[in-house]
């Protein structure tokens, strides 16, 4: 769960930087200034005190009023809730102040109580009041019945009740409404602190406009983003907490149940093109990265596309293989459940997205060099051709390695606008690697693989020969990473790590015996993702440190 | 010895009457199980026997006592058990006790003790929504005996579970029955159940509920009598009271 928030957070931040980017190219002025240079002002600004002091001021007013406004309102809430006689009451007053927009009382208040601090907290926390107070007065009145006369039976009395019952059940709804109205808590903030104050964030931006400084006034913009997801992520951090019995899941219940509406979908796509498993190929390109830069500098703008066009190659080669695969999916248990046979995603929206990652890809090709353009077609057809070896060769699992070890030589001739054959000893690297693991995989298949007639070494020549041939590949590939020492001349750092990833390998193939395959699946996933995250540390302390020595 | 006389009520003002003069006696140690359509107020009468319904015509004397509210010596299971999704199995075992004031000491360890004997010790940090339906009715068990109750009430204890876990648990609540000599009144509409676990099975007609008939049931509560001839000939019985209404 964690790690698919995690992972759609990087994507819809990818997305909403490769829109910024073209809107700021399309647009061309200094108005819209370039993710880039946005955030390397950004970072410039980091380094000053004066960013950190509006930074620290606003989070201090937003989270004063936070935890002022939640102290006032959960409780009264939750007596309002609990009592009828109270409510009746109250909830009239309630209903009737709730729909008058609050921030409109901003005068009344500055007039009351100057300008400083106080004014600002009161503001904002009179509107999360609000908000908080309702949420929680529903929660308790959502309280099923059979839970009072439990306890009742037991000879609870009205205080046993609240504390037992009521507190615990109306905290979730307060904290769901607490972080739902941090975009308001940070909206109204901005509000307060564009006049008559010298601090914040909010002031910065206004500042800046004043100033004709357009980079500064996104400073300013990222700086509010991210106190705003700090804060909605530290709620989430306290809900989960404080309230661990909501996330504790079911045994008999689907595991996507916890993801909100719009995000089911965008999690099935990324279901689909396996995208958590980006960790295996990711480190490698970025180890490419590390070693280019002695022949070249690297610029922001060639890691932004770079980024931009691993993302879209992975999407519309995973994509492809799923939709060619779909018939013979459907038929396996194993994978039944993938999106596209499972009706998950549609065919025509598996095309879709196809031609959209697709296009991405070639576009950022495009804005790295035209080589890269060129090159980004051959590279697609290779992508997309993989797909088909099942059916007429065992040397599948190869072409795959080798669709994928394409990677660091993509990186190396992206920044350096050159091919290398350095460079060519980190793809071998990664294509035995991936390619002995494929094998692993495979052997889950083979019964299946061989009533389908599809050719993987397992089923060709046997799950003992097939645990062999992985064996011998990922010997080569650990013999090649070690090559990488002296063909880069690399401090012996690396070769620590080296040692570790032997080992790792090892153990590995010390899980899967050829009659046990359970582990292959969820052992694999996580040493892999350990192995290729030690091959990037290797390398990038390797090259780091090879001036020591 | 419960002791019920023309027990009445009305919901609605009066416009919905629910319960028709019923009137019944448990002997100490003695089951009854009930048995009715759904929907005939069973449920009610329990909430009277429990004290949570004060409101309502005739009396009910509980060792020599009018009731006048819950008490700890009654002990009632809801229907869906009534577990607190909030608590941990062992907080929520523990519950009856911390609101009765017992000492912590005391609550360890009446916990550990009936956790364990109803094999959940392993699950006591669980929360409900971890367990399947009849863990959950056996934490619910362990809630309610952990106030050491002389009655024990029972709305539907076992109708969510499946025919395995019913009859474990069936035979689990007969043991505890007879060693705690609890005093047991079911409300079922499972007529095997209602044979198995009732010396007395009071037969409801529909609404408002009214006695039918009450049947001597004399040798439930022995494990083997799901299979004697005995059994099967009373759950006939049964069946063909209710099929009659």
């Amino acid at each position: 769960m964690r790690s698919s928030t995690t992972f759609s957070y990087i994507l819809s931040v990818s997305i909403g930087l490769l829109v910024w980017k073209l809107l700021a190219m399309a647009v061309a002025s200094p108005v819209l200034p370039s993710p880039e240079a946005a955030f390397s002002a950004f970072f410039e600004s980091c380094k000053t005190t004066a960013f950190w002091k509006n930074f620290g001021i606003s989070a201090y007013r937003v989270v004063a009023s936070i935890l002022i406004a939640w102290s006032l309102a959960f409780p009264i809430g939750v007596f309002i809730g609990y009592s009828k006689r109270l409510d009746k009451v109250v909830s009239p007053m309630i209903f009737m102040t709730y729909p008058i927009p609050k921030i409109v009382f901003l005068p009344v208040i500055l007039l009351m109580f100057g300008l400083g601090d106080f004014s600002k907290i009161t503001m904002i926390s009179i509107i999360l009041f609000f908000q908080i107070l309702v949420a929680t007065r529903d929660g308790v009145q959502a309280i099923d019945e059979k839970y009072f006369d439990s306890l009742l039976s037991m000879g609870a009395t009205d205080v046993d009740i609240l504390k037992e019952v009521v507190f615990p059940a109306a905290l979730p709804h307060s904290f769901t409404a607490l972080r739902i109205t941090t975009g308001t808590a940070i909206s109204v903030l901005f509000f307060v602190e564009s006049f008559a104050t010298a601090s914040g964030l909010g002031y910065m931006i206004m500042d800046s406009w004043a100033k004709v400084a357009y980079t500064q006034i996104f400073v300013g913009i990222i700086g509010m983003s991210i106190l705003g997801v700090i804060l909605y992520e530290t709620l989430s951090y306290l809900e989960k907490r404080i309230c661990p019995w909501q996330y504790t899941e079911s045994e008999n219940e689907e595991e996507d149940i916890s993801f909100p509406r719009p995000f089911a979908k965008m999690a099935a796509y990324l279901r689909m093109i396996k995208f958590n498993h980006t960790i295996f190929a990711l480190p490698f390109a970025l180890a490419s990265l590390v070693l280019v830069s002695r022949v070249s500098p690297i610029t922001l703008h060639a890691v932004f596309w770079i980024i931009m066009a691993m993302v879209g190659a992975r999407s519309a080669a995973m994509g492809f293989n799923r939709l060619a695969d779909a018939s013979i999916d459907s038929k396996n248990p194993r994978t039944a459940v993938r999106e596209i046979p499972s009706g998950a995603i549609s065919k025509t929206d598996a095309g879709l997205f196809i031609v959209v990652s697709s296009i991405l890809f070639i576009s950022s090709s495009m804005m790295l060099s035209w080589l890269c353009f060129w090159l980004s077609f051959p590279v697609l057809c290779i992508l997309f051709c993989y797909s088909y070896t099942k059916r007429f060769t065992w040397l599948s699992h190869i072409i795959l390695g080798f669709s994928i070890s394409l990677v660091p030589m993509a990186v190396w001739v992206a920044v350096a606008g050159t091919f290398s054959i350095k460079i060519g000893m980190l793809c071998l690297v990664l294509l035995s690697y991936i390619s002995g693991f494929d094998i692993l995989y495979a052997c889950q298949d083979r019964e299946f693989d061989r009533k389908e007639k599809l050719y993987s070494i397992p089923a060709v020549f046997g799950i003992k020969k097939a645990l062999a041939v992985s064996s011998f590949l990922h010997i080569i590939s650990f013999l090649s990473l070690l090559s990488l020492y002296w063909i880069f001349s690399l401090s012996p750092v690396f070769l620590i790590f080296a040692a570790v990833i032997a080992v790792l390998f090892i153990v590995e193939h010390k899980l899967v015996k050829p009659d046990d395959l359970s582990k292959v699946n969820v052992a694999f996933y996580h040493i892999n993702s350990i192995i290729s995250l030690l091959l990037f540390v290797a390398i990038l302390s390797g090259e780091l440190l090879r001036s020591i020595y | 010895m419960i002791y019920a006389d023309a027990l009445c009520k009305h919901f609605d003002n009066g416009n919905l009457e629910v319960l028709d003069n019923i009137s019944f006696h448990v002997d100490d140690g003695d089951s009854i199980a009930i048995i009715g359509p759904s929907g005939c107020g069973k449920t009610t009468l329990l909430y009277i026997l429990s004290g949570l319904i004060r409101h309502f015509s005739g009396t009910v004397i509980i060792n020599g006592k009018e009731i006048k509210g819950p008490s700890r010596k009654t002990a009632f299971i809801l229907q869906d058990f009534g577990l607190l999704p909030w608590k941990t199995v062992w907080q929520n075992v523990c519950l009856g006790m911390k609101i009765n004031g017992f000492s912590k000491k005391e609550q360890n360890e009446t916990a550990e003790k009936l956790l364990l004997n109803l094999g959940l010790l392993q699950h006591k940090d669980y929360y409900p929504v971890r367990l399947s339906g009849g863990e959950k009715q056996r934490v619910a068990i362990a809630r309610s005996l952990a106030l050491n109750p002389e009655i024990l009430l029972m709305d539907e204890p076992f109708s969510s579970l499946d025919t395995f876990a019913r009859e474990k648990l069936q035979n689990i609540l007969t043991k505890i029955w007879h060693a705690n000599r609890l005093t047991m009144i079911i409300v079922t509409h499972n007529i095997e159940e209602a044979v198995f676990l009732g010396k007395k099975i009071i037969v409801l007609s529909g609404r408002p509920a009214s006695i039918k008939t009450i049947i001597n049931n004399p040798d439930a509560g022995e494990l083997t009598y799901r299979t004697a001839d005995s059994f099967f000939a009373t759950c006939k019985m049964v069946r063909k009271m209710v099929e009659d209404i």
